[in-house]
């Protein structure tokens, strides 16, 4: 067990500095090393967005008290994409702990600045049981995101559970506009980044709602038809 | 008394000129609004896009919406407009020019032609952190680029296979980046001055393909307010195009074009 915690810690200190898909599947040990049984995936992702920083997300992430829940609820991996300003953060959070201390409760961390394909990680989270291929198995994840809508727009496509925590710190806050309203249409569950994270989890995991179901208009009118006006065709 | 003299001799007349010139952009502006598009365009003619990318938020946005929007029989070619140092939107540009045309062809086995695409870099308005001092130069150069693209005549720009008859784009498509902002007056400002020679040569009595459409889509973010670029296009937008219920049937002014609540077009 040391062993293998050991080898996460390495495995993500090489991956901040790496993008690359395929070294993240090659030095991830349960892949390598863990009998059949136990190797249905539950993955949770963190995005805290390219642009603006967010250590108070990453804080709520890297602590103790998230792990232990995480490890509650039978998830197997942490894969968290905490911005060009996080990693330092992150990094000296996880050189703060011992190999085999447990703190990380046997889960798997993996942390780069940025990708800009994180529709793969979002891949990963997704409920997939291939048949006749069960160490391919994954069971349904989660995805704690900032209000961005490039990201939740991304989570609701992929029909993940969504915890929205809103950056307060950006422009007029609006992104606390768009977290309120998406938690009261039952498409996500809003939290706090200094408090309410941690609870959210199973707030987020129960509610299986409406992920699939965008708000649609009474009138005929859509962007294509709005575009085929501006044509204006002989009839 | 030399200041009186002075004052007649030129503070009023440039006060006069530019009230007048206040009215007549106030009068083109309802008029562009409120006036008919002339039905003229024959189907299956080629039609030329322009699409206007920002950061990554809008440039998700806008690449979802076209996902679902863009007809590659229809629209058969795309200019995918990015601003400098921007390499992740002039990727995704690529990268959706791809796998769409794979998809559309996959579903439409009739369709033949997917057409061709350009990705044209210009200068940003304001850059992250630059004095606002500086800004109003920058934006100026940012306008005159936006001008030069829709002439077809930006330095880095592919010229248009010879079946198009206009270099400018017929439609605009943008979502709310501060570079939209620059796009749309620069459409207008062509048109108005096309309107003008029209006139002028006395040619506006007989209908012509309009061309420089501008449809702005409001981000799906925008829930109750509208953004900073979303208020200044409203009075300058063709179409205004909400995603949210609580921003249907704003108007810039009494007399403009209500916004229209689409739902979502992300998804």
């Amino acid at each position: 067990m040391m062993q293998q915690c050991f080898d996460i810690r390495t495995a993500s200190s090489i991956l901040t500095c790496s993008q690359s898909h395929v070294l993240i599947i090659s030095l991830s040990p349960t892949i390598l090393f863990s009998p059949p049984s136990v190797m249905v995936r539950k993955v949770c992702l963190v995005t805290v967005g390219a642009t603006a920083a967010f250590p108070e997300l990453v804080a709520a992430v890297a602590n103790e008290q998230f792990f232990k829940t995480l490890a509650e609820k039978n998830f197997t991996h942490l894969y968290i994409q905490y911005g060009a300003h996080g990693r330092h953060q992150f990094d000296s959070y996880l050189a703060g702990h011992q190999p085999g201390d447990g703190l990380f409760h046997d889960i798997d961390v993996i942390g780069f600045d940025f990708d800009k394909d994180l529709g793969y990680y979002m891949g990963l989270a997704m409920e997939k049981k291939p048949h006749g291929k069960p160490h391919q198995h994954q069971e349904l994840g989660l995805m704690i995101t900032h209000a961005g809508t490039g990201s939740i727009l991304e989570g609701l496509r992929c029909g993940l559970p969504l915890i929205i925590v809103p950056n307060p710190k950006l422009a007029d806050n609006h992104q606390e506009d768009l977290a309120i309203q998406m938690e009261s249409l039952g498409y996500g569950v809003m939290a706090r980044a200094d408090r309410d994270v941690v609870s959210a989890i199973d707030k987020a995991t129960e509610q299986r709602v409406k992920r699939f179901s965008p708000m649609k208009s009474e009138s005929k009118e859509d962007v294509l038809s709005a575009l085929h006006d501006q044509l204006s065709y002989v009839d | 008394m030399a200041f009186f003299p002075l004052l007649l001799r030129i503070f009023l007349p440039a006060a006069a000129i530019a009230v007048l010139a206040g009215i007549i952009v106030l009068f083109a502006l309802v008029f562009s609004q409120n006036a008919a598009i002339p039905k003229v365009r024959r189907r299956g003619t080629p039609v030329h896009l322009l699409i206007v990318l920002g950061s990554g938020g809008h440039t998700t946005e806008m690449f979802f919406m076209l996902e679902k929007a863009l007809d590659l029989s229809v629209y058969t070619y795309r200019t995918y407009v990015v601003s400098s140092g921007d390499n992740f939107s002039a990727e995704k540009a690529t990268d959706f020019e791809a796998k769409h045309v794979a998809r559309q062809l996959e579903q439409n086995k009739t369709l033949t032609d997917t057409g061709s695409f350009d990705v044209v870099t210009i200068p940003r308005a304001r850059r992250v952190h630059q004095s606002y001092w500086t800004a109003p130069f920058t934006t100026i150069q940012s306008f005159w680029a936006c001008l030069l693209v829709l002439c077809g005549k930006y330095p880095n720009q592919r010229r248009l296979p010879w079946k198009y008859t206009s270099a400018c784009p017929d439609i605009i498509i943008t979502n709310g980046p501060a570079v939209s902002v620059c796009m749309v007056l620069a459409a207008k400002t062509l048109r108005f001055f096309i309107f003008i020679s029209r006139v002028l040569s006395g040619k506006s009595s007989k209908p012509a393909i309009s061309r420089l459409r501008t449809v702005f889509v409001e981000s799906w973010a925008r829930i109750t307010t509208l953004s900073t670029s979303g208020v200044l296009l409203l009075p300058l937008a063709d179409q205004f195009l909400v995603q949210w219920p609580g921003l249907a049937g704003r108007r810039a002014w009494w007399g403009m074009k209500k916004t229209s609540y689409v739902g979502w077009a992300v998804l």
